[in-house]
């Protein structure tokens, strides 16, 4: 479980530490306060010394850039703005410290492609690469690799991914994934036998649900449902807000070992329900050993995690802009209960 | 100058943010709703007093529901966005029993919050960085005792304290001792004034009291400490 991070010259970011992480993790903050932006300096340490986590997160911001007439273009717009202030020439450094006292250190900079001897111009991005640096402080091992855009391709120096050193999965509310691999990701769950989290989880909002399968159906796989009707039922015919926490759960679950990284946490789930969300979140956080962190912008949210969560599994972490600069602001377990208490606005 | 008087606890109003407050260099914790409505009405006799009028911050004046409160909302406090603006902080509390107790109360939940500590009373501590802070525990003078011991002595010499005295001489041959007693004077005062059903903040809003007294002036040496940053230049 990773216990603190220090972030540096990353997107809005020129120097931000969190220190006291918990098992489940409120990420609370004015617009572009840098909510996605810190989940995503996360992925990146995930991803250890590949460079080519660097682009993967274009995907995640840009869906549609991967096509190959466009790939270029949004490449060059989006390598600058992981920079701080677009300063290229500063490296990116994203420290994490784990509950085992591991510490990883990853360096991001603009390197130029392999086998061409091109004067490093930031008005060339694309013939520049991203070069990263893995440093496990403790053990003294680093990897390195490099990676570059190619058309529509990401090619990589040494050729081939490295394993993730830990599992981060994300989550965000419009959907960054087709329905068909929710289904994929259930049956390789089921595949794997741990499947039975999710469903245990899902049932604490709503009790009749007896069996999530995988189904092909109309040529494609859906997930179904049984909730003790005389066929089961498509996952999108049972609302919103079953739908939506499913999909959570299963990056949750899948995410096991690791860490579940949610944009926009509250999306689509009505207040009245958002408790036994959020104790269905932790249970299968639990069961999986998955730690969480999750983007808000909704109070009720807030308040609906404090009470459905123990209070030494949470913590709520703001970030505000000070002088210019992002910091973060953690509240304790009993700091949480004061903001409700006194009626802070912390959002 | 604006005052703002804030409920904390069992609050329906919008939350606390001092970041749509911009101008509120001035943050007052006081134990109940009684104290903060006689404490806007002494700064608007204090600034109506004063001829040399300055610019002075917005002042938020915090009900905390009681002394215990005081150890968890100052570190919130602290961490809301937009305290960097905050300039002085004034805390005032009742001594009840003790009023050694209630300062080293105050000491400690300044601590734990990371923000400056007065060594004595109505004193300002200051730290670079840090608003300065000032805590005065009531009545003062080392003595045991509240608001209402104050409030009482300010009406010491009306002559209506002649009728108070002899019906709770009355009172007491029928019952036995009052119990609250400075409480019970302080309401009786009242129910003899123009618009007896009111309560000790009301009463201040109406003007039963004497700011003028001398009983008052702990009080308006703290107002002046934390509301105008130090003594008036045509003090009260």
């Amino acid at each position: 479980m990773l216990t603190s991070l220090k972030i540096q010259n990353f997107r809005a970011f020129r120097s931000l530490e969190i220190s006291d992480l918990g098992a489940v993790n409120l990420i609370v903050g004015k617009n572009n306060s840098g909510k996605t932006s810190l989940l995503e300096a996360i992925y990146l340490i995930s991803r250890g010394g590949n460079a080519s986590a660097a682009f993967s997160l274009q995907t995640l911001r840009f869906p549609t850039a991967n096509s190959a007439e466009h790939a270029g273009q949004a490449f060059e717009i989006y390598i600058k703005h992981l920079f701080h202030k677009q300063k290229i020439e500063i490296p990116i450094q994203i420290e994490a410290a784990f509950l085992d006292c591991e510490v990883l250190r990853l360096t991001l900079k603009i390197a130029s492609k392999p086998d061409i001897s091109i004067p490093l111009s930031a008005n060339y991005v694309q013939n520049l690469a991203v070069k990263a640096k893995l440093r496990r402080v403790n053990a003294e091992i680093e990897s390195a690799s490099r990676a570059w855009i190619e058309g529509a391709k990401i090619l990589m120096d040494p050729p081939g991914a490295d394993e993730p050193l830990f599992h981060a999965l994300f989550h965000r509310s419009q959907g960054d994934s087709a329905e068909s691999s929710y289904a994929q990701l259930m049956g390789e769950l089921r595949r794997k036998k741990k499947d039975a989290a999710v469903l245990s989880s899902l049932k604490i909002i709503e009790p009749d649900l007896n069996e999530i399968a995988d189904i092909s159906f109309a040529g494609s796989s859906v997930l179904f449902c049984d909730i003790g009707l005389p066929e089961m039922v498509p996952l999108s015919l049972l609302g919103d807000g079953v739908s939506r926490t499913l999909r959570l759960i299963l990056k949750l679950v899948a995410a096991e070992g690791g860490v579940a990284l949610i944009d926009e946490v509250e999306s689509g789930i009505h207040y009245s329900i958002q408790s036994d969300v959020w104790a269905a979140i932790d249970k299968a956080a639990q069961e999986s050993n998955t730690q969480v962190f999750a983007a808000t912008h909704s109070l009720e949210c807030v308040r609906a995690a404090h009470k459905a969560i123990n209070a030494d599994r949470l913590r709520l972490h703001r970030l505000q802009k000070k002088d210019g600069e992002i910091h973060c602001v953690t509240y304790s377990p009993e700091e949480i209960q004061s903001v409700f208490d006194f009626n802070f606005e912390v959002r | 100058m604006a005052v703002t008087l804030i409920k904390t606890r069992n609050s329906k109003g919008d939350p606390i943010d001092l970041s749509q407050q911009p101008d509120a260099g001035v943050q007052i914790l006081v134990e109940g709703g009684d104290d903060s409505r006689i404490l806007k009405a002494l700064i608007d006799h204090m600034a109506g007093a004063i001829s040399d009028r300055q610019e002075i911050e917005d002042v938020n004046i915090y009900e905390l529901g009681g002394k215990p409160s005081l150890k968890r909302f100052l570190p919130v406090l602290v961490k809301s966005e937009g305290f960097e603006q905050v300039k002085r902080i004034g805390i005032l509390l009742d001594a009840d029993d003790s009023e050694e107790r209630a300062f080293q109360s105050v000491q400690s939940a300044l601590k734990n919050a990371g923000l400056p500590v007065p060594h004595e009373p109505n004193a300002p501590a200051e730290a670079d960085g840090r608003p300065s802070v000032t805590a005065l525990i009531l009545p003062g003078g080392g003595r045991a005792g509240e608001l209402e011991t104050l409030l009482c002595e300010s009406f010491k010499d009306d002559p209506v304290n002649q009728c108070v005295d002899e019906f709770f001489e009355c009172v007491e041959r029928l019952n036995g001792a009052v119990e609250q007693p400075e409480k019970a004077r302080v309401r009786t005062y009242i129910a003899a004034q123009t618009d007896p059903n009111v309560a000790a903040g009301g009463a201040a809003e109406r003007g039963y009291w004497n700011f003028e007294h001398n009983a008052f002036q702990p009080i308006r040496r703290f107002m002046s400490l934390v509301v105008w940053g130090g003594e008036p230049q045509h003090p009260v």
